[in-house]
């Protein structure tokens, strides 16, 4: 799953997301899968939790 | 400063890539003294007075005299009519000089000397050759062996030869007679667009494979899917895990409404730290119904979706 505050998508292998900065947001597995994705984020760039 | 590139007579070069191939040299034969050729070949220089003297003496005792005229393929100036022997601009060699002997000259005897205008046509034509070898995991980059300076290969071969420069100009000057092209800047070549001493260029590369993987690939590596044996409940271990990267778990783990309960998330770093002055780049790996919360990046994130099961379907 991928969510954002306005956006909520089921996503599954292959799917690729770009997330803009700043646009808070949350990813994961759902309740009865796992799930694992290759992440690609600027050197330098910081995340905040929240 | 205005750079221009001056282009030979395309008329020329397709007329010669039109007889590509055919003899140059043509052997009449002139049966009896008296039958002259029918037009008299010009020659670079006469022939030796006594040379004609000994042939005349030689034709009564011989029936049939065998007179060889060397008649080299022509091609006229148009202003002045000088003749010069036909050279394709830097490509094929003059009739009968071999272009390649298999011997790697200048790496098993430095001391001797080749000379510089002996070039064969695979010099031109070579491809840059890949000598990378995929590794399993990180470390320094192996040449393969039969890539080494010392090995056979053509391109190592290719390589051992520091002798291909200016071809265009001195191919076709100095060493086979012929008169230097009427501009020095070499033209594209009509089929392959490719200047001479662009393909100098790539054949010297061929067979540099250090120096390729120093302009191009840093790091190659092959990450294989699969278990990695870390972890005994698949249960709270998160997607497949790449083989041979360690997976260390990480924070923000937070469970999803109706989850099954603990969860965890673990990274693969692919790309160390300090690897890249631009990208992160590491597989996350999240257990059954875990995410990582909110948050917000100062940066773009990419996210490519690399497994998923439950419920027998491919779904995260």
């Amino acid at each position: 799953m991928v969510a954002t505050e306005h956006d909520k998508r089921e996503i599954n292998v292959g799917d690729v997301v770009h997330i803009k900065a700043g646009e808070r947001h949350w990813h994961g597995a759902k309740a009865d899968t796992t799930m694992g994705h290759i992440t690609i984020t600027a050197v330098g760039g910081q995340a905040s939790w929240g | 400063m205005g750079v221009r590139m001056v282009l030979l007579d395309q008329y020329l070069i397709a007329r010669l890539e039109a007889h590509r191939g055919e003899g140059r040299f043509r052997y009449r034969t002139r049966r009896g003294p008296g039958r002259a050729p029918r037009r008299p070949a010009p020659r670079p220089r006469p022939p030796a007075p006594g040379m004609t003297t000994r042939m005349t003496i030689c034709t009564p005792r011989v029936a049939v005299v065998l007179l060889a005229v060397i008649e080299a393929e022509r091609i006229a100036h148009a202003r002045d009519r000088a003749v010069a022997l036909a050279e394709l601009p830097a490509r094929a060699l003059p009739h009968r000089v071999a272009p390649d002997l298999g011997l790697d000259l200048g790496f098993a005897h430095p001391s001797i000397v080749v000379p510089s205008d002996v070039v064969g046509t695979h010099m031109f034509e070579a491809e840059p050759v890949i000598a990378v070898e995929f590794e399993p995991r990180s470390g320094p980059l192996g040449i393969p062996p039969h890539s080494r300076p010392g090995g056979r290969t053509n391109a190592s071969a290719a390589e051992a030869r520091p002798r291909r420069r200016d071809l265009s100009v001195d191919a076709a000057s100095n060493q086979y007679g012929a008169r230097p092209p009427p501009d020095k800047d070499p033209a594209p070549h009509p089929r392959s667009g490719r200047r001479a001493d662009q393909g100098c260029a790539a054949g010297a590369a061929a067979g540099h494979p250090r120096q390729l993987s120093r302009i191009g690939i840093g790091r190659l590596r092959r990450f294989v899917y699969g278990h990695t044996g870390q972890h005994e409940e698949s249960r709270h271990e998160g997607g497949q895990p790449l083989k041979e990267i360690p997976n260390v778990p990480v924070e923000g783990a937070s469970p999803i409404e109706g989850g099954p309960g603990p969860v965890s998330r673990s990274r693969q770093t692919i790309i160390e730290p300090g690897d890249s002055a631009n990208y992160n780049c590491s597989v996350v790996n999240f257990s059954q119904g875990c995410t990582t919360g909110w948050h917000t990046h100062t940066c773009d994130q990419i996210l490519v979706v690399t497994s998923g099961s439950g419920n027998g379907r491919d779904r995260a």
